[in-house]
């Protein structure tokens, strides 16, 4: 069993890129893929959402997954592996968690370790300045530690704004792979696919 | 990236109709909503916006899921809505820095009576995390105070 966090700041197109490659992964590889959900509090709004495009979803709510539901997450983990048995488990966080720490928290995972934890951070191209000048060092953090970085929103920025998110990223982050998608336009989601499956 | 100045709202609205409502009708009413939200937040003086979203559900009649995330974008929509509902349930959650609480659902519930009050509707708006404590610390005019950048996640 395989795990993907899909993470990304507030808004940044998380559930969107779920939609768009999910059903793409499904029918690339015929892969089981069930998909874990943290909305921030205790309105799933996501998770609702993702149910209602006929996906596999289990919600945990009130709360952030990072900080106070590690246990949540690991009992919901073991419990999918035991009933479901899928190949693949994704994790959209809420867009306040850090990454790092979910990939921290499955160190404790009870049941048999995953074959791969894929970091993957969404960022939002439209509002990088400003979220890098409120959140600079989460945001630094969450690059950091990500094993793909996607550049989402492309279709709405200028290509020199999208150098110079490119630029900022390459700063946080030397070697990480970064794709530039539009999540709600399906551009580039097809590198995604290949880059989270291989 | 919770930090003191984070603030989440989160609220929802049932709504009775007389009459059958159109599709666009709701579509366009809900973007309003969330956009005014988005611009009566930015105006009270929010450092930025997390996310404003709302999901719209029927009986039968399909679902809606809206967001916005500037206060000067446009709203982003996706789902299907047939016409013809009688009943509509709308949550509405709202995630920014810089407001409390407070002041967040004092700006949202009064936009939300007015902007979704359909001709012939019943209107009933419940806190929907009425026992979540408030990230932010409230003065008396709704902001809150600069914070050292420290993420508690």
């Amino acid at each position: 069993m395989e795990m993907v966090i899909v993470a990304g700041f507030l808004g940044s197109g998380k559930t969107t890129l779920v939609l768009s490659t999910i059903s793409r992964i499904i029918e690339r590889t015929g892969k089981k893929v069930v998909i874990i959900v943290n909305d921030f509090g205790t309105v799933g709004i996501d998770g609702r959402v993702m149910q209602k495009y006929g996906l596999n979803v289990t919600e945990l709510a009130s709360g952030c997954i990072c900080c106070t539901l590690g246990g949540d997450m690991l009992t919901t983990v073991q419990d999918i592996e035991a009933k479901i048995a899928p190949d693949i488990i994704v994790v959209e966080p809420t867009g306040v968690a850090d990454p790092s720490a979910i990939v921290h928290a499955m160190g404790q995972y009870p049941g048999k370790p995953m074959e791969r934890i894929l970091s993957v951070v969404i960022v939002d191209a439209v509002r990088f300045p400003a979220i890098v000048k409120a959140l600079n060092r989460p945001l630094t953090s969450q690059i950091k530690n990500a094993d793909l970085v996607l550049i989402n929103k492309i279709d709405a920025v200028a290509p020199e704004a999208l150098r110079d998110v490119e630029t900022a990223l390459r700063a946080m982050n030397a070697e990480v792979r970064i794709i530039p998608v539009s999540a709600l336009q399906g551009t580039n989601i097809d590198q995604v696919v290949e880059a989270v499956v291989g | 990236m919770i930090t003191d100045d984070f603030s989440a709202y989160a609220v929802g609205i049932d709504i009775h109709l007389d009459r059958p409502v159109t599709a666009a009708e709701v579509r366009g009413r809900v973007e309003e909503l969330l956009v005014a939200i988005a611009k009566a937040c930015d105006q009270a003086g929010a450092t930025l916006i997390g996310h404003i979203k709302a999901v719209v559900e029927t009986e039968g009649k399909g679902f809606l899921g809206i967001s916005v995330t500037e206060p000067t974008g446009k709203a982003t929509t996706r789902g299907e809505l047939q016409d013809g509902a009688k009943a509509l349930e709308i949550t509405v959650n709202v995630l920014l820095y810089g407001l409390t609480r407070s002041k967040v659902q004092e700006l949202v519930d009064p936009l939300a009576m007015r902007m979704l009050d359909f001709p012939g509707s019943e209107i009933e708006l419940e806190d929907l995390e009425e026992h979540h404590h408030d990230h932010g610390r409230d003065d008396h005019d709704g902001h809150v105070h600069e914070h050292d950048e420290h993420d508690h996640c």
